[in-house]
């Protein structure tokens, strides 16, 4: 591996966001940020740690990582000159990340859990960036984050979901049969997302750390789903992605990932994951 | 191996919130599996079996959650489940599974045995047990006695064949009950470790 400890883990972020681009071409902190940002907030192992900066999520070890990759020759860094004052900055691919990239992530994207949504979802980054604009994309961003919004309401909102995926959670209870396995993935996918956004929510209180906004996200959309079967027909065992309701419990599964991955990222609340496939999930992604 | 055997194996799922989660029988129902192994012992369950073994998980998780007071208690179960599951599969990559081998008649013979000859197996904690046990138990007893020419040795916890352990070879069955709970004096014996 060109990179060296510690950020080489952090650092993969970048080659692999710029290779998301046809091109391999990212113009902008801005769109670099919010790319990792995205990235990190649909269950990639990205190792950055995002705060809440002119209402969007930043990291300023982004730009250093990538210049410590051009000093690698993986990518290459150029100002541009705008009318603005400031220059805007080009991330380019370079061969030799591109031949990187190549390389080794078609197979660790096959080698991870839910990984048919891990690819649409890629897609859907992809086709985010190539159908919008930048402005647009900040503020779409922004406003699935509530980052765009005052701090008093977006802590409403929050405060609102908490209360939501907690009534679900106590319906799910009642409704619940002892042995069906949808019950089970249902309650727990509530029980975790609703903790965790309450939690997040009280420590980063006071403070400019994106992780609740990130873990709002998720926690919406655990909720979307477990929407999807609040009656049904109660099932003995069956594997997660086979059998009735398959799509959804699978699309629960994986919000519920992506959910567990920001708060043991962020110290929220620690999953209780088998650690062995943990670390083999983050080894896969940055070794 | 009988179903809650194979779940007991899998019930190591590690430690959360300072507390290691785990059954007291998993290490000698381990040390046999690897002892087998070693040794060139064939051991395996049956396919109906191995089924009916990821429900039986289930339950298991669910008592051992209770006892650890795990916080978020439906989370804890669900994610127990999880990696149970997945010690579930890792041990069935290992086992041999056999195919079900039963017909109807044989099994209503075995269920009469229970009923006309059998131990009375109510128990502290089930004091309504019922005498015959049910269908999936005989029919894993029928799979073992046709298994082979020789004794095949069932190890189970199941009260019906622990309580008639003496008995079931004396009704005809070409098979051994070893109770789960005599694994570790077996340990030390077959030197398992």
């Amino acid at each position: 591996m060109l990179l060296e400890s510690p950020d080489k883990a952090r650092a993969w972020g970048v080659l692999f966001a710029l290779s998301l681009r046809g091109d391999g071409v990212i113009s902008g902190r801005v769109t670099l940020n919010k790319t990792l940002a995205l990235l990190q907030r649909d269950g990639f192992p990205i190792e950055n740690r995002f705060i809440t900066k002119e209402k969007g999520p930043y990291d300023w070890h982004i730009h250093q990582d990538a210049k410590n990759l051009e000093e690698k020759k993986l990518l290459e860094i150029t100002e541009k000159p705008t009318r603005h004052k400031s220059p805007i900055t080009i991330y380019q691919l370079s061969e030799d990340g591109l031949s990187e990239v190549q390389e080794k992530y078609p197979a660790r994207i096959e080698s991870l859990p839910y990984k048919r949504i891990f690819k649409a979802k890629l897609e859907e980054i992809k086709n985010r960036f190539s159908e919008y604009s930048t402005p647009e994309i900040v503020d779409k961003v922004h406003q699935e984050l509530l980052m765009d919004m005052e701090e008093e309401d977006a802590r409403r909102e929050m405060d609102d979901l908490v209360t939501d995926l907690m009534v679900a959670r106590d319906t799910a209870e009642t409704d619940r049969d002892s042995t069906c396995f949808i019950c089970l993935n249902l309650l727990g996918s509530l029980d975790f997302a609703a903790e965790s956004l309450k939690l997040a929510i009280k420590k980063t209180e006071g403070t400019n750390e994106s992780s609740r906004n990130l873990i709002y996200f998720n926690a919406k959309d655990v909720l979307h789903w477990a929407n999807k079967f609040p009656r049904h027909e109660h099932l003995r065992y069956c594997r997660e992605g086979e059998g009735p309701l398959a799509a959804p419990r699978e699309q629960l599964g994986y919000r519920l990932f992506c959910t567990e991955g920001l708060s043991s990222h962020y110290h929220i609340l620690k999953p209780i994951r088998d650690e062995a496939s943990l670390d083999e999930y983050i080894q896969i992604m940055s070794a | 191996m009988d179903a809650n055997v194979c779940v007991v194996h899998a019930l190591d799922l590690g430690v959360h919130a300072k507390t290691r989660i785990h059954d007291f029988d998993c290490r000698p129902v381990r040390c046999l599996v690897s002892g087998c192994q070693r040794d060139k012992i064939r051991i395996g369950t049956y396919q109906k079996t191995k089924k009916h073994t990821y429900n039986c998980l289930a339950e298991r998780i669910e008592e051992l959650a209770q006892k650890c007071h795990l916080k978020n208690y439906w989370y804890a179960m669900s994610s127990l489940f999880k990696i149970g599951e997945k010690n579930l599969d890792k041990l069935f990559e290992i086992l041999e599974i056999f195919p079900d081998n039963y017909s109807a008649e044989e099994v209503a013979i075995a269920a009469e045995f229970f009923k006309a000859r059998g131990n009375d197996v109510r128990t502290f904690t089930d004091p309504n047990k019922p005498k015959v046990p049910e269908s999936h138990d005989l029919e894993l007893l029928v799979s073992s006695h046709n298994l082979w020419q020789g004794v095949t040795h069932i190890v189970s916890e199941d009260a019906h064949f622990v309580g008639n352990a003496q008995e079931i070879p004396s009704w005809g069955y070409k098979v051994a009950i070893i109770p789960m709970d005599k694994l570790n004096e077996l340990e030390i014996f077959w030197r398992w470790t």
